[in-house]
């Protein structure tokens, strides 16, 4: 139990960091949830409840719909684009092949830009006429490959997938590169010895080890997936013609037009599936702990 | 000193040298793993080329950007940086985010520090539940709470504000903080904070004394990992702050891009965001080992 000379101790060192996240944390997630069920445009004496009334508009709204099919499609694309070179890297580091020190280095260095930056790098890069990307393609003969990336709808939300794998691959390289380390050498040594080579010794070695690393990153890039927003909104704004429209761009678009109250259930929508996939997740990627 | 221990010569580097001639180490270091650099050069070629374009472009004339998207600068145009940071307000908005960042990592920190100092080496009933609470801070994605937040800053009249931001990025990056330096005060013996309360040291000044020094590594971390975030955010910004001359550096660039589309000076703008991008280079360029460390703490939080 604490000692009374520790009373003011703990009172100074944890009253002010809790009181600052209670109030603009944790107060502004919770109330988020009270006000989704209300209809709400800015002023609290207009505040009306509704009950569950935003959330069946929300389900019968195209554009909601669509936001969700994109939303989606990053939660699957992402994960192999982001993934598999992810992974890929990281048993390069572990070989130490030449060149380890430099890759480690400058592998990172896009996670560090401002994602503003980024998004305005990018739009430089896909610009359709003057930008590097199809003036390349164009000066390797492949005209018909140049197109107006962003401009196009049918084009524009896998273009966008490029950017974000660009910022985040690295930070999963290091993530996966530690998880790696933390497997005894010893354990290959005697793979060898059994006769597993190459692919058998990551197979039976390197995955099971790796699991729960995996799993971690795997929830964390699903996760990012379905709260996509900055890149998304400086670039294309949701466009063109809504082909690129979040859930998180949409919410900002409701926020904007002072429909706070379906906005905030957007959110809330949101937050909600994000737990579903933690939780579904973990239950699928659960295995017997390995060990060995 | 009678023993001296010279890498060079001891252990089993030197057999290494004897048993294999130089040219062959360094022909097999190469090739080891060749297989790999299928997927490391087209990657790193793919992280670098966009970094290179874009320091290289916002070195050109805007003519030469037009005319060829892969040349390089005939003469490197230094004044697009002069006119990104006077005429574009580069400046100004640069100013705004370093303030908004000295003051929000200071106050992120220290609030971490010593609410996770607390946590970690006091038993008191609800302690459990507090930590909870905080970490699962980190679970909660950036945007459910952004409209209740706004309307809560409106009333306090702290939109358009910087000490708002600094509110909000304090309160933003604690659950990270708190998990870091609970780990860190953890690991520290409690031996050390007894032998400095025997010696008479109050519970504060053995915190400030001893404890504090101690977990310097784990404060180190904590400051980087919130300046990065701090220095980038973009979200919070653009919705608590629309006021022009209290744009921080993020908003300032997207907007300049946006104006840019009216009022064309391209290489000045690509001047301008790499202003934005290098105290971060510069940072991880210095502290390289400690964002590895962040990095691998980040990855237990699961």
């Amino acid at each position: 139990m604490l000692h009374r000379r520790y009373y003011k101790l703990v009172f100074v060192f944890l009253f002010p960091a809790l009181a600052l996240y209670a109030a603009f944390v944790l107060y502004p997630t919770l109330k988020a949830f009270y006000v989704s069920f209300f209809n709400w445009r800015g002023v609290s004496r207009q505040m009306t409840f509704v009950g569950l009334q935003n959330y069946a508009k929300l389900l019968r709204e195209p554009i909601m719909w669509k936001a969700l099919q994109h939303n989606a499609f990053f939660a699957v694309a992402f994960p192999v684009v982001i993934l598999v070179p992810a992974t890929l890297i990281a048993l390069g580091f572990r070989r130490k092949v030449a060149g380890t020190g430099l890759y480690r280095t400058v592998f990172l260095l896009p996670n560090l830009m401002s994602l503003a930056v980024v998004a305005v790098l990018w739009t430089f890069l896909y610009e359709p006429v003057l930008g590097p990307i199809n003036a390349g393609l164009r000066l390797l003969g492949l005209d018909s490959l140049a197109l107006p990336w962003l401009g196009d709808p049918s084009v524009a939300l896998p273009a966008l997938v490029l950017p974000i794998a660009w910022v985040n691959v690295g930070f999963y390289v290091l993530m996966i590169h530690a998880g790696l380390l933390n497997i005894p050498q010893s354990l290959y040594d005697a793979a060898v010895i059994d006769g597993a080579h190459g692919w058998k010794q990551f197979w039976y070695v390197t995955v099971p080890l790796l699991w729960d690393i995996i799993t971690i990153v795997a929830i964390f890039i699903v996760v990012g997936a379905l709260n996509e927003f900055s890149l998304v909104l400086i670039m294309t704004n949701g466009g063109p013609s809504r082909s690129t429209e979040l859930m998180a761009t949409y919410m900002y678009k409701l926020f904007r037009s002072s429909r706070y109250g379906l906005g905030t259930a957007v959110g809330v929508l949101q937050f909600s599936l994000s737990v579903v996939v933690v939780v579904v997740a973990k239950r699928v990627m659960r295995r017997e702990a390995v060990e060995y | 000193m009678t023993e001296s221990h010279d890498p060079e010569t001891n252990g089993w580097r030197s057999t290494g040298k004897l048993g294999h001639p130089w040219r062959a180490r360094t022909v097999s270091r190469i090739t080891r793993g060749w297989n790999y650099q299928l997927v490391m050069i087209p990657c790193f070629l793919a992280v670098v080329c966009p970094m290179i374009w874009l320091v290289s472009s916002s070195l050109k004339t805007n003519l030469e950007l037009f005319t060829g998207a892969w040349s390089l600068p005939e003469v490197p145009q230094w004044h697009n940086y002069t006119r990104a940071w006077v005429e574009a307000g580069i400046s100004q908005y640069f100013f705004n985010s370093a303030l908004v960042a000295a003051f929000g990592v200071t106050a992120a920190t220290l609030l971490a520090a010593t609410a996770a100092y607390v946590l970690a080496r006091y038993r008191f009933p609800g302690s459990d539940l507090v930590y909870l609470t905080f970490t699962a801070g980190l679970m909660v994605p950036e945007s459910v709470g952004i409209i209740p937040l706004f309307f809560l800053m409106k009333e306090l009249s702290l939109l358009n504000s910087h000490l708002g931001l600094i509110i909000v990025y304090a309160a933003m990056n604690l659950p990270f903080g708190v998990f870091v330096m609970y780990g860190f005060f953890r690991t520290l013996p409690s031996e050390l904070s007894d032998a400095a309360e025997i010696d008479g040291c109050s519970p504060f000044g053995t915190f400030f004394r001893v404890m504090f020094p101690l977990a310097r590594g784990g404060i180190l971390i904590v400051a980087i990992f919130d300046f990065i975030a701090i220095w980038n955010e973009y979200l919070y910004a653009l919705v608590l702050v629309s006021e022009e001359k209290l744009r921080t550096l993020p908003l300032g660039v997207a907007n300049l891009n946006l104006v840019n589309r009216y009022h064309a000076d391209w290489t000045a703008l690509l001047a301008g965001l790499t202003i934005v991008m290098l105290p971060s280079f510069i940072l991880y360029a210095i502290f390289q080992s400690q964002f590895r460390e962040g990095i691998t703490l980040g990855a237990q939080k699961g």
